[in-house]
């Protein structure tokens, strides 16, 4: 169980995180993780789908404002919002959720997990990465930013799960 | 009717994401056009506010190696300034056509596919859009959109942008514009391959447009090729200006740009 103003202060610093460091690490032109998606992927079970999508939608637009790309975050975190409730279904077979539980290792298993989150990074990065070259000119360069970005995302996302969301015993 | 109503029901969610996504789209290709709406820039004020904090810092840690480069460009302009202590009457001031203004940049993306910096200047300080901006290298963008406190540039990073640009060594003039890979490298098309170019030639402005300046450095040939058959020459240009080092940037404003303008158009009424 995470209380709202956790997840708001998570959100906060995820994004601050995402904005002021991470987008100014330039590497490879080809490297740039993004790792704010991990509060949607953490959001509660129980989470209305209706408004799941609009809290994507936002989300994406606030990383947007800051990054000058109009709509190319909030595409992608909008369509990520689409489908959690299908990626849940694939990675957590339960069919009861306990109210304010989130996808947690705890819950779903570390392998679960991680499969879920790699997944969830990947339908993010296909959609970002496409709609950002906006054609499919050079294909091979989107295909391998779209992988390298994802495995790199995942890891960076699980580090900072690992971290920020020790939960209480 | 009432069967209808309960489809739609059923599906609000995918309606729903289907709206927000056209949303998107919208706002994205709207983006393509380079005198985007401007309300949701990173020129606003909330973000423009906390940009300026990490540059206060950044620049802060940065002091030494600035202080250095304005040491340097002020030794280079006192020794220009000697050459001209021979002169009586004053003229720059009544003649000139291009006036200065400075400006700090506070946020710049260099390996995206459509790269923007934001600079501290805006309407405020008298910035208008389509004003050239340079370093104390080179040639660094153009101004696009202004706001009262901040103003975004779009760089010769972004695929966008192009200029009219000539060798310095032979005059041959053609059109410069990134290569979409490396902030370090662009492509200067439309020289024809007759024309006698070496490695390191030094790429300027070419000063047929009412808003760069005249012989400002852009680059050098890094390489060139000439495919058979055609008849202009691929040349590869290294940038001169280091986007990654950007700091403080020169806003240029050409004081003719209004008489160039009425003219042109005059002479193409005709």
């Amino acid at each position: 169980m995470i209380s709202i103003h956790r997840y708001l202060i998570h959100t906060i610093i995820i994004i601050l995180l995402q904005v002021l460091i991470i987008n100014n690490i330039q590497v490879n032109p080809l490297i740039n993780p993004y790792i704010y998606i991990l509060i949607i992927l953490v959001l509660p079970f129980k989470i209305n789908k209706t408004s799941l999508i609009f809290i994507g939608f936002l989300f994406g637009l606030i990383v947007d404002i800051f990054s000058d790309t109009y709509g190319l975050h909030a595409a992608a975190t909008t369509l990520l919002a689409y489908v959690r409730p299908n990626l849940i279904n694939l990675a957590y077979t339960k069919d009861s959720f306990e109210d304010g539980s989130y996808p947690s290792i705890r819950l779903m298993g570390f392998l679960m997990f991680i499969l879920y989150i790699f997944l969830g990074t990947f339908v993010h990065h296909f959609s970002f990465f496409l709609l950002e070259v906006f054609s499919f000119n050079s294909f091979h360069i989107t295909i391998t930013k779209i992988l390298l970005n994802s495995v790199l995302s995942s890891i960076c996302i699980i580090l900072y799960y690992l971290i920020g969301f020790k939960h209480k015993r | 009717m009432n069967d209808l109503i309960k489809i739609l029901f059923r599906l609000q969610r995918f309606i729903i994401f289907i709206i927000l996504e056209l949303i998107c789209l919208y706002l994205l290709i709207q983006n393509n056009n380079i005198h985007r709406s401007s309300f949701l820039s990173s020129s606003n004020y909330v973000s423009g506010v906390l940009y300026d904090f990490k540059t206060n810092v950044s620049n802060f840690l940065d002091l030494k190696s600035t202080n250095k480069l304005l040491l340097e460009e002020n030794t280079r302009l006192k020794n220009k300034l000697l050459l001209f202590k021979t002169n009586i009457v004053d003229t720059s001031l009544s003649h000139r056509s291009f006036k200065y203004r400075s400006a700090n940049v506070i946020n710049i993306s260099v390996n995206r596919t459509k790269n923007y910096i934001t600079i501290d200047k805006g309407s405020k300080d008298g910035i208008k859009p389509e004003m050239a901006v340079l370093s104390h290298d080179g040639i660094v963008g153009l101004v696009i959109n202004v706001r009262s406190h901040f103003s975004t540039v779009l760089p010769i990073i972004n695929p966008t942008f192009s200029i009219s640009a000539k060798i310095k060594r032979n005059n041959f003039f053609g059109s410069l514009s990134w290569n979409n890979k490396s902030y370090r490298e662009a492509v200067l098309k439309e020289i024809p391959f007759h024309a006698k170019v070496n490695i390191g030639d030094t790429i300027v402005t070419s000063g047929y447009s009412s808003i760069f300046p005249k012989e400002i450095k852009i680059g050098t040939i890094s390489n060139f090729q000439h495919q058979d058959g055609d008849n202009f020459l691929d040349i590869n240009v290294k940038l001169i200006v280091d986007f990654k080092q950007l700091k403080t940037v020169y806003i240029v404003e050409n004081l003719n740009k209004e008489e160039i303008k009425t003219l042109e158009n005059e002479t193409t009424n005709d």
